[in-house]
């Protein structure tokens, strides 16, 4: 177990540092170099001092260093473009609990129904429930969310004035973007469950329960349900992901004060630095939580580990 | 075997007679079961077409083809006409889809917009495929240590977050089809290499390669014979699930405004538009969106049914 998470954190560790000097060096890739096109009506004093302040008249090998230097022991990732003195640390403290909120709301909405959904589906195979439990799991895939964000906010807060439109607050003004934010994952674990709960149907445990005169109940709750959530967790990680896919779109709907809408607006304002540092850590929460999932995972199911160790040994 | 003959004979009756080394006359014939022998595809095509929603889906996506091949000049209006006498206006027999803020016609503009979106889908998913199918098929191939660097090279890039990375990308290669062609595919070719170097593998320890290769089959005859028929199913399975990730791809880029510049458009610019004067002109979203989600959900549906009619394994 010890040789699988040391292996998992070596290759979290090797994909941060190839993403974060990826990003360095494509922001510095960005045609046209904005930091130029930024200060060239500057006088050429004023412009050397911004050069300085930022390090862009050192060497880029030099500004590769210095970057590593100040992410690492300052835990800096540099100032604002478009904003002078604001921090990109700062920036993110502020945003991001709003969008981590959100998520998580999101999240939950999405696991619960979706578990909620896929039992029911599976438990009623070839009923009506099935094929309207999966109907609304095609669709839900299909739609894109800023369809759905923009419909929500149309017909619920709009028509019928139940929510605020836009803005953030009180819990009210959290209640359609979290919708709409859920729906992708309500319909991706609806489907996932129904076939894992369908897997398990049919294994020799379940039969040899059902012969011992197991009741349904015992039998769902005992058996189907606890191995079929397992692998559940497993979609957790790419659900995160798709989390921040998802929030730049409806953060900038419902006009919220996350970090999603920020990092639209900064890619609006060409704002490199702000770019460059938000890229940094929304990929280091993405791949630190997919770490963690698959840690969890590994713990809980040993099939999991045993076979991707020995897959690594050979 | 089923063998009708006037004389029925017990099964326990060994004795064999010069009659029954007879050849088979016509009565004898007829009691044959005759049916051609199908293939693959045969049979793949005939469970597809049992399928009524994959069959709608393949109605629908044809008729948006169609449509976007014929459909912009089946209205007076160029896509790029501005007539601001005349802009906002609901659908209507004169603009079917209405006009939008700069009075430019929406349906003109819907088809000329899914020629982008649907070719970027598709595209895209064919160099997905293509540049998977290459690294999936060297890495397994190969084997050993070369597969396994190969491998952890594509676990890293997958690792990368893919909307921020296509972000970052579309930033430094500017904007334009091309350009959203390279952004979206740096890193959506990992998965297909996974997938096509997990097929194969599965499919070299099967016995009847074991089988071709004691009979001396050339290995070039086994991949063309044994491995591509037997992989091509999954691929085209994950293309027609890959093809809605570019169109959605797009319009997401579209929405944060690095997708494809006016005066061309997308459905997915097209959405963004409209999505701005959503609270006074809905009917401006809806024709995008429906377009969209309907793409993506018959892409989804023939993808359903097609992975149902080419896994080898569901086959009875």
């Amino acid at each position: 177990m010890l040789k699988y998470i040391l292996k998992r954190v070596g290759y979290t560790l090797l994909a941060l540092f190839i993403i974060t000097t990826a990003t360095f060096f494509l922001v510095r890739l960005i045609p046209g170099n904005p930091i130029e096109a930024m200060t060239e009506k500057l006088p050429d004093s004023i412009r050397q001092q911004f050069f300085e302040q930022y390090g862009f008249d050192k060497p880029l090998t030099e500004q590769y260093k210095l970057f590593w230097e100040n992410l690492l022991t300052k835990g800096d990732l540099g100032e604002s473009l478009k904003y002078r003195g604001r921090k990109v640390t700062d920036t993110i403290a502020q945003y991001a609990p709003v969008s981590g909120r959100l998520g998580l709301q999101a999240i939950a909405i999405g696991v619960v129904s979706g578990i909620i959904l896929g039992i029911l589906s599976a438990l009623n195979r070839g009923k009506l429930v099935d094929y309207l439990v999966m109907f609304i799991a095609i669709f839900g895939i299909s739609i894109p969310n800023f369809v759905i964000a923009s419909l929500l906010q149309y017909f619920l807060s709009i028509k019928l004035g139940w929510f605020p439109t836009t803005g953030w607050g009180t819990f009210s003004y959290t209640v359609l973007p979290s919708l709409a934010l859920s729906l992708n994952s309500t319909a991706k674990y609806a489907r996932y469950m129904r076939a894992n709960c369908l897997d398990v149907l049919n294994q020799d445990y379940i039969i040899t329960a059902k012969a011992k005169g197991m009741g349904k109940t015992h039998l769902i709750f005992k058996h189907v349900l606890r191995n079929s959530i397992l692998p559940i967790i497993t979609l957790l990680g790419p659900q995160i992901a798709l989390m921040f896919g998802g929030a730049f779109v409806v953060e900038k709907i419902f006009s919220i004060p996350g970090l999603g809408s920020y990092f639209v607006s900064s890619v609006s304002d060409r704002d490199y630095t702000m770019i460059m540092g938000q890229t940094i850590f929304m990929a280091a929460l993405y791949i630190f939580a997919v770490l963690v999932v698959d840690i969890l995972y590994g713990f809980i199911d040993p099939r999991i580990r045993l076979a991707d160790t020995k897959e690594g040994g050979n | 075997m089923n063998q009708p003959s006037y004389q029925v004979k017990s099964p326990l009756d060994f004795e064999l007679k010069t009659e029954d080394f007879a050849f088979a006359g016509a009565r004898e014939k007829q009691n044959q079961i005759l049916r051609p022998s199908v293939s693959y595809w045969q049979d793949a095509w005939r469970r597809l077409k049992k399928n009524k929603a994959a069959i709608l889906a393949i109605i629908v996506l044809a008729v948006v083809v169609i449509m976007c091949i014929i459909g912009p000049s089946l209205t007076p209006y160029s896509h790029e006409d501005v007539v601001m006498s005349d802009k906002n206006s609901p659908p209507s027999a004169v603009h079917y889809f209405g006009t939008d803020k700069l009075g430019r016609d929406i349906f003109t503009r819907i088809w000329v917009g899914g020629r982008v979106s649907l070719t970027l889908g598709i595209v895209g998913a064919l160099i997905d495929i293509t540049v998977g199918l290459l690294y999936g098929g060297i890495s397994s191939y190969f084997g050993g240590n070369i597969d396994n660097i190969m491998m952890r090279i594509v676990e890293i890039l997958a690792s990368i977050p893919y909307l921020v990375l296509v972000v970052l990308v579309s930033l430094v290669v500017g904007k334009g089809m091309g350009s959203l062609l390279i952004a979206m595919t740096l890193t959506g070719w990992c998965h297909m290499a996974r997938l096509v170097r997990g097929q194969i593998l599965q499919i070299k320890d099967q016995e009847y390669i074991l089988a071709a290769r004691a009979l001396g089959t050339s290995p070039w005859k086994i991949i063309w014979k044994h491995l591509i028929p037997n992989t091509l199913g999954v691929m085209i399975v994950s293309v027609t699930f890959d093809i809605p990730s570019f169109i959605f791809g797009e319009a997401f880029l579209s929405f944060i405004g690095l997708g494809v510049q006016a005066p061309m458009t997308s459905w997915g610019a097209l959405a963004a538009g409209a999505q701005q004067e959503m609270n006074f002109y809905p009917y401006q979203m809806f024709f995008p969106a429906l377009l969209i989600s309907l793409t993506m959900l018959s892409f989804q549906m023939l993808g359903d049914g097609l992975r149902d009619a080419l896994d080898p394994k569901l086959r009875q």
